[in-house]
């Protein structure tokens, strides 16, 4: 059929599939482009994008919009989604961060965390796949802007340790927020691919990696071993809450007590006072990345008094020194979980923005004596960078690059089948390599057994009650027969993206039945995901509104300015009658005054203004903008950066 | 061959770094003028009966002063003060922004928790505020 089949006119390049990084405190996406990696931009020039989300009364931020408001705002601004995606709401690491969080989350059902917002004076719930929507719309968007065109297809990164529920609600995340994601890959998986590990040809053929992951608010280390393009993730440890964020504090703490020490006051209870400190001491800390001192100053602190102190690289190192070596003793264990010793590590890889402090780096380095430290790629980028390598792969491209490079992640957890007496019948062993479809007989346990019941376990414990629970379903009408004579074909089906699907087979009559691992896991449906691609649609369509409005009311004000300005112009009212002149006047200041009570009204509302203000301001609106619908600036002094932009609006006098 | 502090290479070096000095300042007093003039704005805006009316309403337009403010401040404080006029400049805007704050948190009468030792006193916060703007004037 192949070869019946007529060449095509090529057809247009379609925009190239993107990968994100979907970060606990930042994201950041990339694009395969010319032979190379791009790492793209945001709105406001930054190559990371905050995992923000903030609600108001006037619409939604996403972003470095919704951090930037968060101490203002804290109830309604949502982060750290990523802790809450793919779990149940009594999980005990979900209790024990939303202790901590201004945000209130609720058990929704299916035990599913949601999160409550007041969003336009509204109470909302939102599931946190939608939150992760939003954060990835975001992403989206940043890509669209660079690239001209839509983009559909993206890879996208999850930590090793993430359970298949985990992985298939940032699936979700990706379709509710219009993205076709091609895979989830591991993220010590990216950072790998990042530096072209697995392509490397070494005579050894397999090859262990450590990778070492600090960022803002987590750290995370993995153990891969890479063999002809096949990722193993031989271990993880690390710690959930432990990052950029927890230095920063330290060195917050130690000015707090100085500034009690010289003052005799304390500030811990003055938000403002904590967060300008907080902002100077996260600039402090990147600045003895590669200075071994700097100062903080900030005048006016605390009723009126100044704080100016300095901080060496050696005290910041001191500080945190409990921190470091708690890293170090992760890593340790990591390789102790790998049954490995260090000397078998081949290559070290550095990904997140802590990875920049030079102790961090020192330690590593001591740690494994004579290893490169693999750190060329923005650490900040890294995970994002091989995302965006594995895009360019799936989605082909005709990239010739790439002809050989197959990738292959695996199942971080073994799959099993439960047995009589909570036994674990693995049938999926740990870290094989997906997709895979691998099959195990069973047989019945009880004497004339008609219903046999599967359920579908995943962890390394022998017995069931300390793994976790998958699902379970049930296969009937099996003909009564003695214990151990009716066999049944059981199939783990795991996708590329990890998606489990298990079936089984009755050998003598055919009975079939199947489980895909969704909704017991407390993951959204078909119609939930659906409702939710059709809300993010009409937030966004509600943020569009608000800037058309935003808009239609900035060309109102400058016109109505612009006026103002031009009436008080002798030259231009010389030949005008008083009585116009006033009547022009009294439009121009109503308009005003207009503007002043209706901060945000339709836009129809604006543009009806806009038209009564212009047909009475019609005498003294310059010949020059009325035909050519050019508009003199240098006439008409009142201009602001945004006049450029409505300008256009203005054009249409007649 | 290599001559050691040659009148010329001194001169050179000194014009220079002189050169170099000036761009320096130049662009953080350019900073610093930026936030002065955001802050002429907010003060105004803060001086008219519509906005103290809308503030004492409306949390969101309270919300929208104080990030706004704040906003201000991380700027200052984000402009080295290695040069003393520079950062006796950038005190002098710190202390008029910090100045709006006390207005509005009096004009809002917040009374968020642990700020009871503020509120305690605003009258003389504000009377030191409008003392200090009378002998600025």
């Amino acid at each position: 059929m192949a070869e019946k089949r007529k060449r095509e006119a090529p057809a247009p390049a379609p925009a190239p599939a993107v990968g994100i990084d979907l970060g606990t405190t930042y994201s950041c996406v990339g694009v395969w482009q010319h032979g190379r990696v791009e790492i793209i931009a945001n709105d406001q020039g930054n190559r990371t994008t905050p995992s923000f989300v903030a609600f108001t009364n006037t619409g939604r931020f996403i972003g470095d919009a919704a951090k930037n408001q968060v101490d203002m705002n804290p109830t309604n601004t949502v982060f750290g989604a990523k802790r809450l995606i793919g779990r149940k709401y009594i999980d005990p690491s979900v209790q024990s961060d939303i202790k901590h969080w201004p945000f209130k989350v609720i058990p929704g059902l299916g035990n599913k965390p949601m999160i409550v917002v007041t969003y336009k004076g509204e109470e909302k719930l939102f599931a946190t796949e939608e939150i992760s929507a939003m954060v990835l719309a975001k992403m989206k968007e940043t890509a669209e802007a660079y690239l001209g065109s839509t983009v559909k297809d993206a890879v996208v990164t999850v930590p090793a340790y993430f359970n298949d529920s985990q992985r298939q609600a940032t699936k979700d995340a990706g379709v509710i927020a219009g993205l076709n994601v091609l895979r989830i890959i591991n993220e010590p998986t990216a950072a790998s691919i990042a530096y072209g590990l697995d392509t490397k040809s070494e005579s050894t053929g397999e090859k262990n990696v450590f990778i070492f992951d600090l960022g803002g608010g987590t750290f995370d280390v993995s153990i891969l071993t890479i063999e002809e393009g096949i990722f193993e993730v031989k271990a993880t440890a690390g710690d959930t809450h432990l990052g950029g964020e927890d230095f920063d504090n330290t060195m917050v703490n130690h000015f707090v007590q100085e500034f009690r020490r010289k003052n005799n006051m304390d500030i811990s209870g003055n938000p403002r006072a904590l967060w300008r400190l907080k902002t100077a001491c996260e600039r402090a800390k990147r600045i003895l990345s590669f200075s071994t001192k700097t100062e903080i100053e900030i005048d006016s602190l605390f009723q009126g008094i100044d704080f100016y102190s300095t901080i060496s690289r050696a005290k910041f190192e001191e500080l945190n020194k409990d921190f470091f070596t708690k890293c170090m003793e992760l890593v340790q264990k990591c390789l102790n979980d790998a049954k490995m010793d260090k000397s078998s590590i081949n290559d070290v890889v550095l990904v997140g923005g802590s990875t920049r402090i030079p102790k961090v780096q020192q330690l590593l380095q001591d740690f494994f004596p004579g290893k490169d430290l693999c750190k060329s790629i923005n650490p900040d980028e890294a995970v994002a960078y091989g995302a965006a390598v594995q895009a360019a792969v799936l989605s082909g491209g005709g990239q010739e690059k790439f002809q050989d490079f197959v990738l292959v992640d695996i199942t971080p957890l073994s799959l099993s089948i439960e047995l009589v007496g909570e036994v674990a019948s693995v049938v999926v062993p740990k870290n094989t390599s997906i997709p895979t479809k691998l099959g195990k007989v069973f047989v019945t346990s009880k004497d004339n057994q008609t219903v046999v019941r599967f359920t579908v376990f995943e962890g390394e414990s022998a017995s069931t009650k300390d793994n976790n629970l998958l699902g379970s379903f049930n296969l009937s009408g099996i003909p009564p027969a003695p214990k151990g004579v009716e066999m049944f074909d059981v199939y783990f089906d795991i996708d590329a993206n990890g998606i489990l699907n298990v079936s089984a087979v009755h050998k003598t009559t055919g009975q079939k039945n199947h489980i895909i691992i969704t909704n017991d896991r407390g993951r959204l449906s078909k119609e939930e995901i659906e409702k939710m691609v059709l809300a993010a649609e009409k937030y966004k369509f509600e943020e569009e509104m608000y800037k058309k409005k935003v808009e239609a009311k900035n060309a109102l004000e400058i016109f109505a300015y612009r006026m103002k300005i031009t009436i008080m112009n002798e030259k231009i009212t010389a030949k005008l009658p008083p009585a116009d002149k006033k009547k022009i006047e009294n439009a121009i200041e109503l308009a005003i005054q207009w503007l002043d009570g209706h901060q945000l009204v339709e836009v129809d509302e604006f543009e009806d203004q806009m038209e009564e203000l212009k047909r009475i301001c019609k005498p003294i609106i310059p010949k020059s903008y009325k035909g050519a619908g050019v508009i003199n600036d240098d006439a008409l002094p009142l201009g602001r950066s945004s006049s450029s932009r409505a300008a256009p609006k203005i054009e249409i006098v007649d | 061959h290599h001559q050691e502090s040659s009148p010329a290479a001194n001169a050179a070096a000194l014009k220079i770094q002189s050169a170099y000095r000036a761009y320096l300042v130049r662009s953080l007093v350019k900073k610093l003028s930026a936030v002065n003039s955001e802050a002429n704005y907010w003060e105004r805006h803060i001086q008219c009966q519509e906005t103290v009316d809308a503030v004492r309403t409306s949390e969101r337009e309270r919300i929208k002063i104080n990030e706004a403010l704040m906003g201000l401040l991380l700027r200052l404080d984000s402009v080295p003060g290695t040069e003393p006029n520079v950062r006796a400049l950038r005190r002098h805007l710190s202390r008029r922004i910090v100045g709006l704050q006390e207005i509005l948190d009096a004009v809002c009468d917040t009374r968020v928790e642990n700020w009871d030792v503020f509120l305690r006193d605003w009258d003389d916060v504000i009377s030191r505020i409008e003392k200090e703007a009378c002998r600025e004037r």
